[in-house]
């Protein structure tokens, strides 16, 4: 049987075999399940399918960077967490930025895109594969844009997308491009010349910042109409923000959107963005917030009038809340060449609440309201009366804001000065931060954003900084209420001068803010004892360009914070705080080629509280940090 | 978590190495699919006690990548490793992320002859030997229902009715210049299971395709399909295994304005464990037989045919079931106040995928008697025996009709020396007014029935079974304006009467029946709106509303409300 077979298959091959082939060639079929029809068409539909190549992508792309960085710190004088180990070695960023990032993205058509990213991370802590930490920071995102005669539209899905609506909404404080540069940023971009950071800060006012500058994290749905006829175009949020998200199948969404209106170089547009949370499992209770405001930019004249008007209010368990007002006005013109002003009136109840607006919430305690999850970070600032940045609104407040910015040859000033008010006296306790050892005390915390910590209970960890809260004493014995409401003043200046040093370009930057908080309207700060608390805070850097490659970098910062005998003393010292802290540093910054540098600091700091003897720390750190974008 | 670092680690050195090289020599190219799918559900329980237990409004949804990395060294070998990149909604920062990988598999040519394919494979020879059937599926879906359905599909890697296979393909052919045309030869290998070196053997599934083609009239094929243990690879002895042999073939002309064609397989298989007892070796054959004639200048094609599927005919790769009846849902998967399983409904049929599977099983999965009782394993559905016709209809100006009628009865009674017999009419229909009334945009209506009966009369009552089954769906797809459809559409499932389920041991012997009793009236009414981008990528909104009424009150009547968000695309 088997021979006539062979035979049989000889002869087949040896009266007619012309070629040689692959067999199976591409027969496409289409599935069907329909198998009382479609059977047996086509018999040579068998083995491994698909039999036709896929289609690949139009564009595939990776982008991203590698950044190294370690800390060593040395402390003689510490916390008492710390005292045990004086000495700490430190590799990585424990804010949340990896090692290494990439950002990957493809377009699938010519409308159509999508993103995501992948990070690494190497704690080199001799343990090898089994704690290196891998993931995902901002997740999957899916674009796209369809166009017709109706105008523009753009649909994002997934997330983490970086989006904003409005100041009152959902964005981020920008505040005014007052700040020290002298510590590098996880974001920062790697730049063409080794000094464009400074020389920008120098020009322009501001550092280039990345695309998060700004906005807000979200995760949904948002869609975009742009190019709508009459000037119109619209936003459509709906989703997750990180701060009331979280894995829970329950539904904790927010939502919101824009209509905008432009007309020349001018616009109007309706905002809105609410919250609703669950607490528990049959969503019987439930919380959130809404707001809704106008936005507007209008010019007339030599002035720019911009701003936000809206009303809020929030709702907890079943029991909503009374509307409450909001306003933002700016208006802005120039007294004279080259020195434009901005005089910034607001107002903001204490009754909106919105954690994802560019306004801190400081009168809900939302602990134990907000409803977080695995999956989020509960990073909220503390409910108390806080000194804040000129720029930085606070809920429950009102006040004027002077902002300005006088350029003298080469010198180049900016001014803040405001004057604020509570709209109600609800809190008696007031935070304030410590900006001249900030980073090097937030490292004091890794990994965590933890409230109430330090030698009394008093420091909290936000992000990269951290703040101080004090208590005020005088209250009312009934209401535990301060007797008045508190009153805020502040004053900044940005000094920026640049110069040459032996040929070498050398820029110059003086930051002070001269900070009051107390029982009584002022005009500007007080500097008495009739404040609560008063801040002063100096920061002088400079940053000399050596060579093309290398620039140094110089930092002397002093901080004097004194409250009054109205807050809390020592129980000891029966006094009242009295800080100084300092900080030096000095560091390079080298270019070590196209978009790599390396970045070196060295920062001794010494701060003690004379009054309360277990809050004081001095010792030194120093970071290395490799930045390599590709 | 091994497996997901190394994954990562792999994904991550692809990433960064062959980019670079893709961009010079064009040897790495991508392909895959990204989703993003938002949902809203509401549930609805009817319960006599109100349900204070269960979650009702959930929201839920992800975004994901399927990266294909496809690498071609040279050019007779490609590989493609195709990531997945997941990232639940609500998950922020890296929370509820995962990093797996969905492909992996190298394919080429050996000698400019062979061709060959190694690692996941999609594979499938005849309706009798290796074939994915869907045959609990609904045909000619409606537009809206096939968005969720296709994601399904995708999933499980659900399509040309291939099994997801892992192991090696190879095929070769020959061309003659005369007397035949060609000789194709195919084989596969591929492993269901690993040893745990106890209990569980090696089991693989190989098989064979020799395809004779002697003209565009006339082909045939010899198939051997079989699943054995390979002794040795467990300290347990009792090996099993199924073989299946069958000829298939077809013949075509044209006679006049007719095309005719014959088709038609044939074989037996063997079903065994080296232990079992005698009974438990279960021999059979079947019979197909096709005709068609196609009366192209009318558009019109019939067919009927003869089909025999012996009791005893096992063909685990032809018999397996994509849908898992016994697995969870993983959606709302408890309700009532005793937090009782919820059973699947149409919604779950259509669109869960926790509920579909891509293996092979050596027993016989479970059916249910409610969606599909007269064929539940497709056309290669044991002790069924009987004749079919059926009609197409195809009009170019856009009108399509397709309609069979299946009348079966069983070839051994099971319990019973009474015989059931059954009835399966389909019809099914398409019209796409656009074309004619000579519109621009599509304007599209959909509509089908399905009817079925399992009738038996026993010696005594007790014996009876009188089960109906009738399925309907209808929908519409209407362009608004280029690439922007409206869509609409209702599904619905009855089931009325009773039956006796088979309980079958491993050896797939029938050794109890349990008497199921049905009242249930399902359905599902959607409305959505869909832009394309074009025909793999669109975006829509969806909104789903399904109901699940049990007559008998066996379980909860309940209803759901969904409204998702779907962003999908492939590439």
């Amino acid at each position: 049987m088997k021979k006539t077979f062979l035979r049989f298959c000889l002869l087949l091959i040896l009266s007619g075999l012309t070629s040689l082939q692959g067999a199976a060639q591409n027969v496409i079929n289409t599935d069907s399940s329909n198998q009382h029809i479609d059977y047996v068409g086509r018999i040579r539909e068998f083995g491994d399918f698909p039999k036709q190549a896929r289609s690949v992508l139009r564009d595939f792309s990776v982008t991203g960077y590698y950044r190294f960085v370690t800390n060593y710190r040395h402390l003689d004088e510490s916390y008492s967490h710390l005292a045990s180990t004086p000495n700490t070695i430190f590799v990585g960023d424990d804010s949340q930025i990896p090692q290494l990032s990439l950002n990957i993205s493809g377009s699938v058509s010519k409308k159509t895109s999508f993103g995501t990213d992948l990070y690494m991370w190497t704690p080199l802590t001799g343990a090898g594969q089994k704690e290196n930490v891998k993931g995902l920071n901002l997740g999957v995102s899916l674009y796209g844009t369809y166009v017709n005669d109706a105008g523009e539209f753009t649909v994002r899905t997934g997330g983490i997308n970086w989006y904003s609506l409005s100041p009152f909404t959902f964005q981020t404080n920008k505040g005014y491009d007052r700040y020290s540069i002298f510590e590098r940023n996880p974001w920062d971009p790697a730049t063409k010349n080794v000094d464009d950071r400074y020389a920008t800060f120098y020009n322009s006012g501001a550092i280039n910042q990345d695309e998060r500058w700004g906005q807000q994290a979200f995760q949904g749905l948002i869609l975009e109409a742009k190019k709508l006829a009459n000037g119109f175009s619209g936003v459509l949020m709906y989703g997750k923000t990180q701060l009331n998200g979280g894995l829970s199948p329950l539904p904790n969404n927010s939502y919101g959107g824009k209509i905008k209106k432009e007309y020349g170089k001018n616009f109007i547009s309706f905002n809105t963005f609410n919250n609703t949370s669950y607490y528990d499992s049959t969503q019987k209770e439930f919380s959130g917030f809404n707001i809704a405001t106008i936005e507007f930019k209008q010019l007339l004249g030599k002035f720019t009038f911009k701003g936000e008007v809206g009303t809020g209010r929030t709702f907890i368990k079943d029991v909503y809340n009374d509307w409450g007002e909001l306003f933002s006005v700016k208006a802005l013109t120039e007294i004279a060449s080259l020195v434009p002003v901005e005089i910034h009136v607001y107002r903001i109840s204490d009754k909106v609440i919105n954690n994802s607006g560019s306004f801190i919430n400081t009168s809900n305690d939302l602990s134990a309201n907000d409803v977080t999850s695995l999956g989020t970070q509960p990073v909220l600032p503390a409910v108390a009366s806080a000194m804040v940045p000129v720029g930085q609104l606070t809920n429950n407040r009102q006040g004027i804001d002077l902002n300005g910015q006088l350029n003298i040859g080469r010198v180049k000033t900016s001014i803040g000065y405001t004057t604020s008010a509570e709209l109600e006296n609800i809190s008696s306790s007031i935070t304030y931060s410590h900006p001249i050892n900030s980073l090097a005390l937030a490292h004091f915390w890794r990994w965590d954003f933890p409230s109430n910590v330090g030698p009394y209970n008093n420091l909290s960890k936000i992000y990269r900084s951290v703040y101080e809260t004090v208590h005020i004493t005088q209250t009312d014995a009934s209401t535990l209420l301060p007797i008045s409401k508190k009153y805020f003043n502040s004053l900044e200046l940005n000094m920026k001068y640049k110069t040459s040093v032996f040929g070498k370009d050398c820029y110059l930057y003086y930051l002070g803010q001269y900070s009051s908080a107390q029982p009584e309207a002022s005009a500007i700060t007080v500097f008495n004892e009739k404040a609560y608390l008063r801040t002063y805070y100096h920061q002088f850097e400079s940053y000399i360009k050596l060579t093309r490659s290398i620039v140094w970098c110089s930092y002397l910062g002093y901080e004097r914070i004194i409250a009054n005998y109205k807050t809390e003393t020592d129980v000891v010292t029966k006094r009242p705080k009295n800080q100084t802290g300092i900080g030096i540093a000095t560091g390079v910054d080298i270019r070590m080629s196209k978009n790599a540098g390396l970045y070196l600091r060295q920062r001794w700091m010494n701060y003690k509280d004379t009054s309360f003897q277990k809050d004081r720390y001095n010792g030194y750190e120093s970071t290395v940090e490799i930045k390599i974008f590709f | 978590m091994m497996n997901l670092k190394r994954s990562f680690a792999l994904l991550a050195s692809v990433f960064i190495l062959n980019s670079a090289v893709a961009q010079q020599q064009r040897m790495v190219d991508f392909v895959g699919g990204a989703r993003s799918i938002m949902t809203n559900n509401q549930l609805l329980v009817r319960d006599s006690l109100a349900d204070t237990s269960t979650v009702k409004r959930n929201t839920g949804g992800y975004a994901l990548i399927d990266l294909g990395v496809n690498i071609r060294p040279n050019s007779t070998t490609e590989i493609l490793g195709t990531f997945r990149i997941r990232n639940n909604y609500g998950g922020f920062w890296g929370a509820g992320v995962t990093v797996d990988v969905r492909e992996l598999w190298l394919k080429g040519i050996i000698g400019n002859i062979v061709r060959y394919q190694v690692g996941d494979l999609n594979l499938k020879q005849t309706p009798f030997t290796f074939y994915n059937h869907h045959a609990d599926r609904f045909d000619s879906l409606p537009s809206i229902f096939s968005l969720q359905n296709d994601i399904v599909r995708y999933e499980h890697f659900y399509s040309n009715n291939t099994w997801r296979s892992q192991g090696a393909n190879v095929n070769f052919g020959f061309s003659f210049s005369r007397g035949l045309e060609e000789i194709n030869f195919n084989a596969y290998t591929t492993r269901l299971k690993a040893s745990n070196f106890s209990t569980i053997p090696d089991r693989l599934f190989s098989g064979a395709t020799v395809n004779v083609v002697q003209s565009n009239h006339f082909e045939i094929n010899y198939n051997l399909a079989t699943v054995f243990d390979v002794k040795g690879t467990a300290t347990a002895t009792n090996n099993f295994h199924n073989t299946v042999n069958t000829f298939n073939t077809s013949y075509g002309a044209t006679i006049g304005a007719f095309d005719w064609k014959i088709s038609g397989e044939a074989g037996e298989s063997n079903y065994a464990y080296s232990e079992a007892p005698d009974t438990a070796d279960l021999i059979d054959y079947f019979i197909y037989v096709k005709g068609e004639i196609n009366w192209k200048a009318k558009h019109l094609s019939i067919n009927g045919g003869y089909l025999n599927v012996g009791p005893d005919f096992r063909s685990i790769g032809a018999q397996s079931k994509d849908v898992n009846y016994s697995a969870l849902t993983n959606y709302y998967e408890r309700y009532t106040n005793s937090q009782s399983l919820r059973p699947y409904s149409l919604y779950d049929l259509l669109n869960n995928d926790a509920i579909y599977n891509t293996e092979i099983s050596t027993e016989t999965a479970h059916i249910d008697a409610s969606v599909n009782n007269v064929m539940p394993y497709g056309i290669a559905t044991f002790n069924r025996v009987g004749g079919f016709v059926g009609l197409n209809y195809s009009h170019p100006n856009g009108f399509y009709i397709t309609a069979t009628h299946f009348k079966l009865n069983e070839i051994r009674g099971q319990g019973t020396t009474s015989l059931k017999d059954f009835t399966s009419t389909e019809l099914n229909a398409c019209v796409e007014v656009n074309k004619f009334l000579n519109l621009k945009n599509t304007i599209k209506v959909q509509g089908g029935s399905t009817y079925m009966t399992s009738v038996r009369i026993g010696n005594i009552s007790l014996e009876d079974v009188d089960l109906k089954t009738t399925k309907h769906q209808v929908g519409a797809e209407v362009e608004v304006s280029k690439g922007l459809d409206l869509l609409f559409g209702i599904v619905s499932l009855s089931s009325k009467g009773n039956e006796f389920i088979a309980e079958r041991n491993i050896y797939t012997v029938a050794d109890y029946f349990n008497k199921v009793e049905y009242k249930l009236n399902q359905s599902i009414t959607a409305y959505g709106i869909r832009y394309r981008f074009d025909s793999k990528i669109y975006i829509c909104g969806l909104f789903q509303h399904t109901k699940y009424a049990d007559g008998f009150h066996t379980n909860v009547d309940y209803a759901v409300d969904q409204f998702s968000l779907i962003y999908n695309m492939t590439f």
